[in-house]
């Protein structure tokens, strides 16, 4: 989620077309023909069920849409649904059991990597919201923080151009130095911020209601910010890149 | 994945690289950014105030190699079009022209608002009236 | 369903292992030379007959040209990816190798695959040996960096020699399997396992739950291309250096020669492991022309090597977020890691002394045999996580590579990409898959390319999902839906390197029509000793005193018999000397009788029977 994919930052996304549908008819289990209720396994005959469709990551792990994730209860949830689904349990089951099972527990893994990661969690709970999505809403960045994005840039590049020449680099380390620190301040005063950010989320969700509109404001907010994150990500990162060649 | 040959042509020959002052009064710089990636994507063109015709046209695009290339094809386009001619092109236009993906589209998106933006940023200086329409929209 | 067992095909030695019904434990089963290491080997007789382990091994220095070693260096790889080893290895690459490697030995080209099914199916004969019954299925392990192309060819080797491979197991974590039921280790636990030709490093957390012990791989790191063999190369050019050109030229033939000069300074090199100094002597050249070596020396020549080492192990913790001093236990595997400099170099690194308990050699056969326990129902109470050591990418603008599934993501694991098309009635979408975690594609590992069948439409209106999976044993699978019709689309994966399933299938059938060869051999080879016992009794009985008790028509039946079976045993088939053996037994029943008789009254004469 959260690759560094340097030189070409611009990574295709995972995006799924549509967004989906929570409330799927409940299926009908293939083992016992029962309509089943569960996630993973059928309610009526224990057996594993077929995914539904559009299952979130979310729901993967059997935890309500909330951004404040304890990571040892977490793993501990992760680790327990593992022992269940994994395919060595399903070895000398039926080969439908054992497709099951890789689909199971592929998506549990999947999910897992995605939200222990706090930002990717963020980032992940936005798409399912609709709030990002590939190539319809356009980012917006405030002009201050393009114009220091583009200055940065250039200073790089000017380093990349002196140290192709022989030049000497002294100030221009420095000011890159300088730099570097700058944005990692800034990271983590949008990493703080994003913190708040789903502490109020988590909190709007078990508000009487649920609070919509404070739920709505909370993600155009959270999607700011990593809007800001990405542009500062990569700087650093860049920087970084830069002063270690 | 198979890319249209102007795509990777675009990326690997950028044209019209650079900058001009932007204190020329003639001048008009566009800077925008797709957040997402980290792209940022600087577009300036020198416009005839007489004629209102683009007669030169630089880029400078920090990002991927779709949005380099889309910058580059914007630079071609606009050179020698008058500033309506150039507010009129669309988006889709290069996403056709450079056979974009779907998750690239956003990278035509921003050529089209740095194209936008340049010239909003000239008829400023000239104290011309910027229609809202022209506003980088999307 | 036969038994199933837990394989260690390594680069210089394999192993066969089960665990024990009644003690719960894994235990290696040694083959006919009483040692459980079966030395990854193959020789080809000029009869065509193949010859695996042990003896395989001698005749590298008789029969080179026909004879093949560290095979398991070629999996999975291309021509061009092994032009510089090659240089250092007598193997002759057949002209016509192109994706696929083919080695030449003697008169017959084989694929890596086939020659490791050769080995495959050698221990799969020790364990059927062992147990007395049918093996079919078969937990094979591999080095935990190894890419996909690499691990197709290992399962693809499980085929040919007749096995199903239920799972391939990464080495280090085996060997964290078999050390946790040991050792009973709890915590973080790095696995340095430095083999004959390769080099992995894993992290492990052991996590002890309600249910059992999981083992989760946090991350792995390595090199599939650095081992013991880099160490004896090295030697061997000092080898050359110090004696001449000129001094070997004079003694052996080129093949032999080099083979000669590689099994004398491997055999110091193990000296050197607790001695101080060792002599390098040539097996054809008097010991006065010996070189002495020391432990410095070698050092000097391995720490390289070494060095190479701690760049992966520096990675790997890095991608566990764990610093040298966090790691509780380390556990050293393989047999490189018995060299004195490699157990140094460790125990500095992670600043505590590294666990040597188990055999370095073993250690993975017995890991392999409790996972196929595990997957056999046996030990429940294990489970193993393990992790894909390499990026997945796709191939994107510009070369550029996009990562769609990071490396150290826990396995099985999968991602989904939507795909349209950027031309009107465009009919396919070509896609690239690479492994690696190179920038741009070039420098990855091309997995694979395929098209993507696309109805003809507008440009942007198709929406193919496709969803790349890494199944359990770190292998790549591919699906394809249409988002707009549902329906599912099978992908042709033509893999970048290695063999397509038709291929497989011919080596199958060929390796059984070998295997039938091999069993035909064995049996005429019984057949014809039993024969030889039959008729010495028979000659032996027809000379004692009672023989001249039995009739001269009932002689002449048995010198008929006699006849018969001399006559089919100078033939090939077995069937035939049993038939002949059965009625020479039937023939000398009688005379078989008398004897007893004879004995039991020359017993009570006094005279014991050994004496008759």
């Amino acid at each position: 989620m959260n690759e560094d994919t340097g030189a070409f930052p611009c990574a295709v996304k995972i995006q799924m077309a549509e967004p989906h549908i929570s409330n799927n008819p409940p299926l009908v289990c293939w083992s016992c023909h029962e309509r089943s209720l569960g996630t993973h396994f059928c309610s009526s005959c224990g057996k594993l069920v077929q995914l539904a469709p559009n299952i979130d990551y979310f729901a993967m792990l059997e935890m309500p849409r909330k951004l404040w994730v304890e990571a040892d209860a977490l793993e501990r949830k992760f680790l327990q649904l593992s022992w269940k689904l994994h395919p060595d349990k399903y070895a000398s089951a039926t080969e439908q059991e054992r497709e099951l099972s890789l689909r199971h527990s592929s998506e549990l893994n999947d999910a897992y990597r995605t939200l222990r990661d706090p930002i990717a969690r963020v980032e992940y709970l936005l798409s399912l919201e609709g709030m990002r999505k590939e190539g319809e809403t356009k980012q917006q960045a405030p002009a201050e923080l393009l114009e220091e994005v583009f200055e940065l840039n250039e200073s790089l590049d000017e380093l990349r151009e002196a140290r192709a020449a022989g030049g000497d680099l002294a100030g221009l380390k420095a000011r890159l130095q300088d730099a570097e620190k700058s944005f990692q301040g800034k990271l983590g005063a949008v990493d703080a911020a994003l913190q708040s950010g789903a502490r109020e989320w988590d909190a709007a969700l078990d508000a009487p209601g649920g609070a919509p509109d404070v739920r709505k404001k909370l993600l155009e907010r959270m999607n700011e910010l990593l809007n800001r994150r990405a542009y500062l990500r990569n700087l650093t990162l860049n920087v970084a890149k830069e002063l270690a060649a | 994945m198979a890319y249209s040959e102007k795509v990777v042509d675009h990326f690997n020959n950028p044209r019209n690289v650079g900058s001009m002052p932007k204190e020329d009064p003639n001048v008009g710089t566009g800077l925008v950014g797709a957040p997402e990636c980290g792209d940022v994507m600087k577009l300036q063109m020198k416009i005839n105030p007489e004629t209102q015709v683009i007669e030169e046209a630089k880029f400078k695009t920090f990002g991927c190699g779709s949005a380099i290339a889309s910058s580059s094809l914007a630079t071609e386009w606009v050179k020698g079009k008058t500033v309506e001619e150039a507010l009129a092109i669309k988006n889709t236009e290069i996403v056709k022209e450079l056979a974009l993906p779907p998750v690239k589209i956003h990278c035509s998106v921003l050529a089209e608002d740095a194209i936008k933006s340049a010239i909003n940023d000239w008829k400023k200086k000239k104290g011309i009236e910027v229609r809202p329409e022209d506003m980088p929209s999307h | 369903m036969g038994r199933i067992v837990g394989i260690d095909l390594g680069t210089t030695n394999s192993l066969v292992a089960y665990v024990d019904a009644a003690t719960g434990r894994p235990k290696c089963i040694p083959g006919p030379y009483g040692s459980a290491l079966c030395p990854s080997v193959v020789s080809l007789d000029a009869d065509g007959g193949v010859i695996v382990g042990e003896p395989a091994r001698r005749r590298l220095l008789t029969q080179p040209e026909r004879t093949i070693y560290s095979v398991k260096r070629l999996m999975g790889r291309g021509p061009a990816d092994v032009r510089d080893e090659l240089k250092l290895f007598p193997f002759r690459i057949d002209a016509a190798s192109q994706n696929v490697i083919r080695v030449r030995l003697g008169d017959k080209v084989f694929t890596p695959p086939e020659i490791s099914a050769f080995i495959l199916r050698e221990l799969r004969n020790w364990a059927e040996a062992h147990f007395g019954e049918t093996v079919d299925r078969a937990v094979i392990t591999v080095p935990a960096y190894f890419n996909d192309a690499q691990r197709q060819a290992t399962k693809d080797a499980g085929r040919i020699a007749g096995l199903e491979v239920l799972r391939l197991v990464n080495e280090p974590t085996a060997a964290a399997l078999a050390y946790g039921l040991h050792e009973q280790q709890r915590g973080k636990v790095a696995v340095y396992d430095l083999g004959g030709g390769t080099f992995d490093i894993s992290v492990l957390k052991l996590i002890s739950t309600t249910e059992g012990d999981i083992y989760q791989v946090l991350s792995t790191n390595g090199d599939t291309h650095l081992g013991g063999d880099d160490i004896d190369n090295e030697l061997i050019a000092r080898e050359w250096t110090k004696r001449g050109r000129a001094a070997l030229a004079g003694v052996l033939g080129d093949a032999e020669r080099s083979q000669a000069v590689r099994a004398a300074v491997i055999q110091a090199k193990h000296a050197l492991s607790v001695a101080q100094e060792a002599m390098v002597q040539v097996a054809g050249m008097g010991a006065e022309s010996s070189v002495r070596i020391t432990r410095a020396e070698l050092e000097e020549i391995a720490r390289p090597v070494v060095e190479r080492t701690m760049k992966p192990v520096r990675q790997a913790l890095a991608d566990a977020q764990l610093k040298p001093e966090e790691i509780e236990e380390v556990v050293l595997v393989g047999g490189t890691t018995r060299t004195p400099l490699v157990r140094e170099t460790v125990e500095k690194y992670f600043g505590r002394k590294p666990h040597i308990e188990l055999n370095p050699d073993e250690v993975v056969a017995l890991g392999a045999a409790l996972q196929a326990d595990i997957l056999s129902n046996g030990t429940q109470n294990m489970l193993l996580l393990d992790v894909a050591p390499l990026s997945l990418g796709i191939e994107t603008y510009g070369g550029a590579v996009a990562k769609i599934i990071p490396r150290n993501s826990t396995i099985p694991a999968s991602a989904q990409e939507l795909y349209t098309t950027g031309v009107d009635n465009q009919t396919g979408i070509e896609i690239h898959v690479v492994q690696g975690e190179r920038e741009l594609a070039r420098d990855c590992r091309s997995l694979a390319r395929f098209t993507l069948g696309v109805p003809p439409a507008p440009a942007g209106l198709p929406r193919i999902e496709v969803k790349f999976l890494i199944d359990a044993n770190g292998i790549l699978q591919v699906a394809a839906k249409d988002v707009r019709t549902g329906e599912e689309r099978s992908i042709e994966v033509q893999p970048s390197y290695g063999l397509d399933d038709a291929e497989v299938e011919r080596m199958l059938e060929e390796s059984i029509e070998y295997a039938e060869q091999d069993f035909a051999e064995r049996q005429l080879v019984e057949a014809r000793t039993e024969a030889e016992s039959i008729l010495t009794a028979t000659a032996k009985a027809l000379a004692t005193e009672a023989a001249a008790r039995i009739s001269g028509e009932e002689r002449a039946a048995i010198g008929a018999s006699v006849a018969a079976l001399k006559e089919s045993a100078a033939g090939t088939d077995y069937k035939l000397v049993r038939v002949r053996i059965d009625e020479l037994n039937q023939a000398t029943t009688h005379l078989a009788e008398v004897m007893m008789n004879s004995a039991i009254s020359s017993a009570l004469e006094g005279r014991n029977l050994a004496e008759v």
